[in-house]
């Protein structure tokens, strides 16, 4: 293990997560077994008490889970110096077997305690807990990727080996070593044009249905959702496929890392939080449709699905400007 | 103020103190109890027996470990620490025994302070203290430093306090506990005052003042945590 300060940091701050998450399930299980509002029992007050405690933690340890995805990919970033053969976070993450693996975790975490974090904030606004079982139904589906990306982290640092010689992005994305690197080889050998188009036709379609739902068309919550989804993931694949072949002004550089440096300003983090936090946003409108009829949540709720929806619109449209811009920019000619 | 409107349901409340521990106590066993609203209701009886632990329950600033409370139709005991916070500061003013004011600050500051969190005007805030300075007979007193002050005083202070928010029921634990017999009546005296205005006065007390006084409709005798009888007055 390197003894690098954001490593011991990530470590122990997801060895608290995870701690946190397994306690956290304990009462879940007990609330979706047990829970009766109705009932006066010592059972039932003992769980109310401790339901507003550990969301109230949890909440925190979600948004610290969060950041850390970004703290993961700056260290991985930091150490690839320490690696003969790697230029950027691709080489560090690709230094023992564990490093692809812990990233994708901590991608899928991101999101769902993201969407965690939406339904405990909706439930928060009303006085009866209409949300608790759904909440931790969630919060046990999530518990797995939470302890998954802590392992794989952890087994990623502590099997980092300084004497290891890795491979550099360049290589590493077009060849197959792995199913991680197989799939970016995959979205890197997509046809431009027709992605082009597609990318700007979801942009246009979520921001247009985001802005709808906004104004007032309820109906459209479900279909906006979708459509972020399909953003998020058509803008993923733009950005590896294209969009980063601008910004790195060379054909056949399809790093998602690289992206992270200096030498390209950190846009990266720029990219990557809005494109998560817009997805976030976006798909949470769409999981708090069904609880739009329920008594105490029906004049809270649509009032923060229509702030999510324009939280969401809005980084659609950050990532959507920031990508034209810096292709617009760009000294790089794709050929057609 | 309604007779309903202030309604306090008590349902089967237990409260027990070091759960599972060795010094387990047990402060209330299953106490049940409609209060009326508009009314002045004392419990009485002696040190142990459970009436500051219902005090509390009923304001919300403890959490029964069985059974539930109604305060205006809604049940305060099931609520999150955000919401019973709210209904707290806009139903409940407390007088505690030790009246709990803070020294180093002036007897103006001390009862605007409540206020503060509602978000309501420091110039409107400031008037209604003074107004309410007038009427408890402390205008002069409002920038002295409560140390400075009287028993009598600090107390009426303590009860300007409780008043800034304009809450529907006024709590009182052991009121009179370091007042003189006459600073006693008095302090009945402003009780009655706010009943007759539409306050609902809930006292915790066993001063025969307190308990004989003329405007307590109700008398509720505690004992181990028990109810053990309740005289209803006229």
């Amino acid at each position: 293990m390197i003894l690098h300060p954001l490593i011991i940091a990530l470590v122990v701050g997801s060895a608290l997560v995870s701690l946190m998450t397994l306690t956290s399930s304990w009462l879940g299980f007990r609330i979706l077994k047990c829970w009766d509002i109705v009932s006066g029992s010592e059972l039932q007050i003992e769980l109310e008490k401790k339901t507003y405690l550990v969301s109230t933690l949890m909440a925190y340890a979600f948004i610290f889970e969060i950041l850390s995805f970004f703290l993961f990919i700056y260290t991985a970033e930091d150490l690839h110096w320490l690696f003969t053969g790697a230029m950027c976070a691709a080489g560090s993450l690709n230094a023992n077997e564990y490093g692809y693996r812990a990233l994708l975790m901590k991608i899928a975490a991101f999101i769902l305690a993201g969407l965690w974090l939406v339904m405990n904030h909706a439930d928060n606004r009303a006085r009866d807990y209409p949300l608790i079982k759904e909440k931790y139904a969630f919060l046990l589906l999530l518990t797995p990727f939470v302890l998954a990306g802590t392992y794989f982290q952890g087994a990623y640092f502590l099997n980092l080996r300084a004497n290891v010689i890795t491979s550099c992005c360049g290589s590493l994305f077009g060849s197959d070593h792995t199913l991680t690197q197989n799939l970016m080889s995959f979205i890197s050998g997509f046809r431009v044009n027709p992605l082009r188009e597609a990318f700007y036709l979801t942009a246009f379609f979520s921001m247009g249905a985001g802005i709808l739902f906004h104004r007032g068309f309820d109906w459209l919550g479900s279909v906006f959702s979708a459509s972020s989804l399909t953003f998020f993931l058509v803008s993923a694949v733009s950005l590896v496929s294209f969009i980063c072949l601008y910004i790195y002004e060379l054909p056949t550089h399809h790093c998602p890392f690289c992206l992270l440096q200096s030498d390209y300003f950190y846009i990266g983090y720029l990219f990557y939080g809005s494109l998560l936090g817009g997805v976030i946003s976006g798909v949470g409108v769409g999981i708090l449709m069904p609880f739009r009829r329920i008594g105490s949540l029906k004049e809270s709720l649509p009032e923060f699905q229509k702030k999510l929806a324009c939280l969401s619109a809005i980084l659609s449209f950050a990532f959507t400007a920031l990508a034209t811009w810096k292709m617009i920019c760009s000294n790089f000619i794709l050929p057609l | 103020m309604g007779y309903e409107s202030d309604m306090i349901e008590i349902r089967h409340v237990t409260k027990v103190f070091n759960k599972n521990r060795p010094n387990e106590f047990t402060a209330l066993h299953g106490v049940s109890l409609d209060l009326k609203g508009n009314r002045a209701i004392v419990f009485s009886g002696p040190s142990g027996s459970g009436k500051t632990t219902l005090l509390s329950i009923i304001g919300g600033m403890a959490k029964p470990t069985q059974g539930r409370i109604f305060v205006q139709g809604e049940e305060i005991s099931r609520l999150s620490g955000r919401f019973l916070t709210e209904v707290r500061r806009r139903t409940f003013g407390f007088i505690f025994q030790q009246l709990n004011l803070i020294r180093g600050m002036t007897a103006l500051e001390n009862v605007m302070l409540p206020g503060y969190p509602t978000g309501e005007r420091r110039r409107d805030l400031r008037k209604r203290a003074i107004r309410l300075f007038e009427t408890l007979n402390l205008g002069n007193r409002a920038e002295a430093k409560v140390e400075w002050l009287s028993g009598g005083e600090a107390q009426r202070v303590a009860i300007a306090r409780a008043l800034i928010n304009d809450p529907s029921i006024l709590i009182a634990d052991e009121p009179t506990a370091h007042l003189d017999s006459k600073l006693s009546q008095d302090f009945m005296g402003i009780m009655e005052r706010l009943k007759e205005g539409g306050k609902t006065i809930i006292l915790a007390s066993h001063d025969p003042i307190v308990c004989g006084s003329r405007i307590v409709e109700r008398l509720v005798r505690m004992r181990d945590g028990l109810i053990l009888g309740q005289e209803v007055g006229e």
